[in-house]
């Protein structure tokens, strides 16, 4: 998709002006499309950026999506606001080998099921998230199995683990 | 008494509802702590069962992909449908043609008069009302045939598709969909007018299940739901797409957040749909209804689409390869969403209201079973 200047002034000057707590860099590129405007930074600038757009630009919080790139993944984030500024994505790369994102679900309470979700699917881990584990895959999934991994082999049984008697639903 | 471990209290139990409930929906597991009366903590628990649909996307081509996202919820699958094509459509450079946009807006709102209808039978019936329950399950089987005659499905499958429509529709049918709607709509009223009037239905649902406005933003409620908590959202006026600029409309909001205030959005937003639909029947521009995708290699990339759904904000991210078939595919329903907020509306109030309380919610389980 081609990339053009940003259209979206307050997203434009982000990347002079950073969020409190943000380090940088920050690249901000338009979108041809429906996005207003994408925003690539480190996986550590991630939660001030994402708290910076909730708090003090009013934008709400629409989805996480993760996609499994062959040597890392990439995160995006979704915000959307009122009708005059579209919606922005910020995403970033995490290498593989690290598989671990900040959690922003202390900040934007909303993305709490988003975290979990990519964690039980993708076995990715969302640094300071207190509650990751069991959430769409159920007690008896085998651990280290993720779904939506692009190694995982629908064709092969997996062994499903026995709950034992002390097992009880999560959240408590 | 209630932290983060479990209640514990003289007389504290856990009371399981779920998972399995009989009917057409899916599996839910809601785990009530009480100690008598009174709703302590509500756990729920989803996901039952994990149907891998975004993993089954992955190498199809887009309109195999959409197959999948119609059928995600049946309930809303237009609009789920719609999101999927917005999202194609910005990845292969095209634009649907006007005719095909203002009949998806018909086609749209045709489906969220049926659904609030649907949710309206819902709450009469929690509250054990039986014949008002009876009266909207009239009324929302007569959508259900008018949509059928109309488009030839009863939930409006096989409709939408990348670039368009699948199929048009006459001016004479279009105007008769119209005035059918209209004709359900008047029914609809006088079905509102005696339940305004029913104390005993209205005890049940006022003061009850409150949402307050802060918790409703903190949790990123979406749809009818956030809307009777204060939130104004709507992706039709705030990422309006589609046609919606030049529809006169208003998005209905309520500040008391309990299920009083839920049902009224409903019946609020039903009167909208009818108003936009009598307004498109009429209007409807000249032309074809399919802009086909770029000739020879379609373009690759990532969008994202969305919609009103029935239910709030829907989100569908979208990446195709160079051979056009789908690297990754998203979705975010607006279901997921808002029962994240759901034990906000059961945590305080009394054991029997919780049936209630779900029902005027209306989300769908199918939305969590990815």
């Amino acid at each position: 998709m081609k990339k053009t200047t940003c259209k979206n002034t307050t997203m434009k000057k982000l990347s002079e002006d950073l969020p409190p707590g943000c380090h940088g860099p920050v690249t901000v590129t338009g979108a041809a499309g429906r996005l207003s405007c994408r925003m690539e930074s480190d996986a550590a600038d991630i939660p001030p950026i994402c708290n910076y757009l909730i708090s003090k630009q009013g934008y709400r919080f629409a989805s996480i999506v993760i996609e499994e790139m062959p040597e890392e993944w990439l995160a995006h984030y979704i915000f959307y606001g009122d009708s005059s500024q579209g919606p922005v994505s910020i995403s970033a790369r995490v290498n593989k080998a690290d598989n671990l994102l900040p959690s922003i679900s202390h900040l934007i309470h909303a993305a709490d099921w988003h975290e979990r979700e990519a964690e039980d699917l993708f076995g990715l881990v969302f640094h300071g998230h207190p509650r990751l584990g069991e959430f769409v895959l159920h007690e008896e999934w085998p651990e280290g199995t993720n779904p939506m991994k692009k190694d995982f082999d629908a064709t092969v049984s997996y062994i499903h683990k026995e709950a034992g008697p002390g097992w009880h639903p999560p959240g408590e | 008494m209630a932290s983060a471990g479990r209640v514990s209290e003289s007389g504290a139990f856990m009371m399981p509802i779920g998972p399995v409930f009989s009917g057409s929906a899916e599996s839910a597991h809601f785990l009530l702590e009480t100690v008598g009366e009174d709703i302590i903590r509500m756990i729920p628990r989803f996901f039952y069962k994990y149907r891998g649909v975004e993993k089954t996307a992955e190498g199809l081509p887009a309109d195999r992909a959409l197959l999948l996202a119609e059928r995600f919820s049946g309930t809303s699958a237009f609009a789920h449908s719609l999101a999927f094509c917005h999202a194609v459509e910005e990845i292969w450079g095209i634009e649907a043609p006007r005719r095909a946009v203002v009949l998806r807006v018909i086609l749209a709102e045709l489906e969220r008069f049926r659904h609030h209808v649907a949710a309206m039978e819902g709450i009469c019936n929690s509250t054990g009302l039986v014949v008002a329950a009876s009266q909207a399950g009239i009324l929302e089987e007569d959508i259900l045939r008018l949509s059928c005659k109309f488009a030839g499905h009863r939930y409006l499958f096989g409709l939408n598709i990348p670039g368009g429509l699948q199929r048009d529709f006459s001016d004479t049918e279009c105007m008769e969909l119209g005035r059918g709607i209209q004709e359900i709509f008047v029914k609809l009223q006088d079905l509102e007018k005696r339940l305004r009037y029913s104390s005993s239905f209205l005890d049940r649902l006022e003061e009850v299940g409150t949402v307050s406005l802060e918790d409703a933003v903190d949790y990123g409620l979406v749809g009818p739901v956030a809307r009777a908590s204060g939130i104004s959202g709507d992706l039709r006026t705030c990422l309006s797409y589609g046609d919606y600029g030049s529809f006169e409309f208003s998005v209905p909001v309520e500040r008391e957040g309990d299920g009083y205030a839920r049902l009224r959005i409903l019946f609020q937003e039903a009167k909208q749909s009818n108003s936009i639909i009598s307004q498109a029947v009429s209007s409807i521009p000249v032309g074809g209804i399919l802009q086909p995708p770029p000739p020879g290699a379609k373009p690759s990339g990532a969008a994202l689409g969305w919609a009103e759904a029935p239910l709030g904000a829907a989100f569908h991210w979208v990446r195709l390869k160079e051979n056009g078939r789908v690297a990754r595919y998203r979705l975010t329903t607006p279901s997921f969403t808002n029962w994240h907020g759901f034990h906000l509306s059961t945590e305080g109030f009394a054991f029997q209201d919780f049936p209630i309380i779900l029902a005027t919610f209306g989300l769908s389980n199918a939305e969590c079973d990815r």
